[in-house]
């Protein structure tokens, strides 16, 4: 059975109101509604991927404040899906949506506990959620109305902490690694980097939307496509590279296959 | 793609670079695409400068989007959430390739 996420109750408890819906066609706010109830349930299940970073930071042994931190994240993720719920009932949606599939965080076996440890953070943190600054910046800077603007805001400050971890930690463990683990990881990168492609790709089959769909929400698909690749590009190569890793190589790797084809 | 857009855009990956602490790398990136003249960037990405931010010739983003489109024309009709996937697993033939 398909688990159910019904968010109906928290988001009735503290309404969210958006003036002026009335004057926008009936498509573009189905548009929005439709992307924040896909919000609403993903929010929501990313908590399980940070609830699996804690043992891996605790067997990597780093210091109580990075565990502490993480666990707060777990939490954040599960208010940003009441957040969007408001969101879904001040559009006229149902805050009640099936589960997406739960995918496990891999166990990462073959690696020690801290590579482990530094791969998650590497996709979680410096690919994932730096990618989700720039996204929901860029649509908070399109918002519509101050309540709107005020949702993306709130979401914003937590992914900037969200990211903000996983660089901050390989600024701490960064220097410690030997050239193998840094040859281990560059490998890895080629993986991550694949699998954010695939991620983000559906950007490419949605098309674009007019100003007005935006500032509710709905998404403008070559634009995210484009935050995506310069985030990439242009943030994350250049951060990983810093580190010892050769992230553009990775990158290079990663998209030999589709630019070559 | 209109102008606010753009903007937006820019301060949103500008944020980013922030978070990263590369501020001083995004900015001359963009200080560059308003300068350069087009040129194809996806394949040689020298990390010191990072992509084109302009919306002027193809950049990384066009010509990665180009053969994805490409090669992959169906799918669901969603939209990228912000929520992070769970990460990967490793390819063992990725860390053959990698070490040798
Ligand atoms: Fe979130
Ligand atoms: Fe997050």
């Amino acid at each position: 059975m398909t688990p159910v996420l019904d968010l109906r109750r928290e988001a009735r408890r503290d309404p969210l109101e958006i003036p002026g819906l009335d004057a926008i066609p009936a498509e573009e706010r189905a548009a929005a509604l439709a992307n924040w109830r896909e919000r609403m349930v993903s929010e929501h299940a990313s908590a399980r991927v940070f609830a699996a970073l804690i043992p891996r930071l605790m067997a990597a042994g780093v210091a109580r404040r990075h565990v502490a931190a993480v666990s707060a994240m777990i939490g954040q993720e599960l208010d940003h899906a009441v957040l969007c719920a408001r969101v879904v009932v001040a559009l006229g949606g149902e805050a009640k949506l099936p589960l997406p599939p739960l995918t496990a965080v891999p166990a990462h076996e073959d690696a020690g506990p801290l590579e482990g440890l530094l791969r998650d953070v590497i996709s979680v943190s410096c690919c994932s959620e730096t990618v989700a600054v720039a996204l929901v910046a860029t649509e908070r800077e399109q918002a519509g109305t101050a309540s709107l603007r005020g949702v993306l805001g709130k979401i914003l400050a937590d992914e900037v902490k969200h990211a903000r971890f996983g660089w901050r930690l390989l600024d701490e463990v960064g220097p410690t690694l030997d050239a193998r683990t840094r040859a281990r990881l560059s490998a890895y990168l080629v993986a991550v980097f694949e699998h954010q492609i695939a991620f983000h790709s559906p950007f490419l089959r949605l098309p674009s939307a007019s100003d007005r769909a935006v500032s509710l929400g709905a998404p403008d698909g070559p634009s995210n496509w484009r935050v995506f690749v310069d985030t990439i590009t242009g943030v994350t190569i250049p951060g990983l590279e810093r580190h010892g890793l050769d992230a553009e190589r990775a990158f290079r790797r990663a998209t030999s296959a589709v630019l070559a084809a | 793609m209109n102008s606010t857009r753009s903007i937006a855009r820019r301060r949103g990956l500008r944020m980013a670079a922030q978070v990263a602490s590369i501020a001083g790398v995004v900015a001359a990136s963009a200080a560059l695409s308003q300068a350069a003249p087009a040129r194809p960037a996806t394949a040689n990405i020298a990390p010191q400068e990072g992509v084109m931010l302009g919306d002027e010739g193809k950049g990384a983003a066009d010509q990665l989007g180009d053969a994805i489109r490409v090669r992959n024309a169906s799918g669901c009709g969603c939209s990228p959430c912000w929520g992070p996937p769970a990460p990967p697993p490793m390819r063992a033939e990725l860390l053959e390739e990698g070490l040798s």
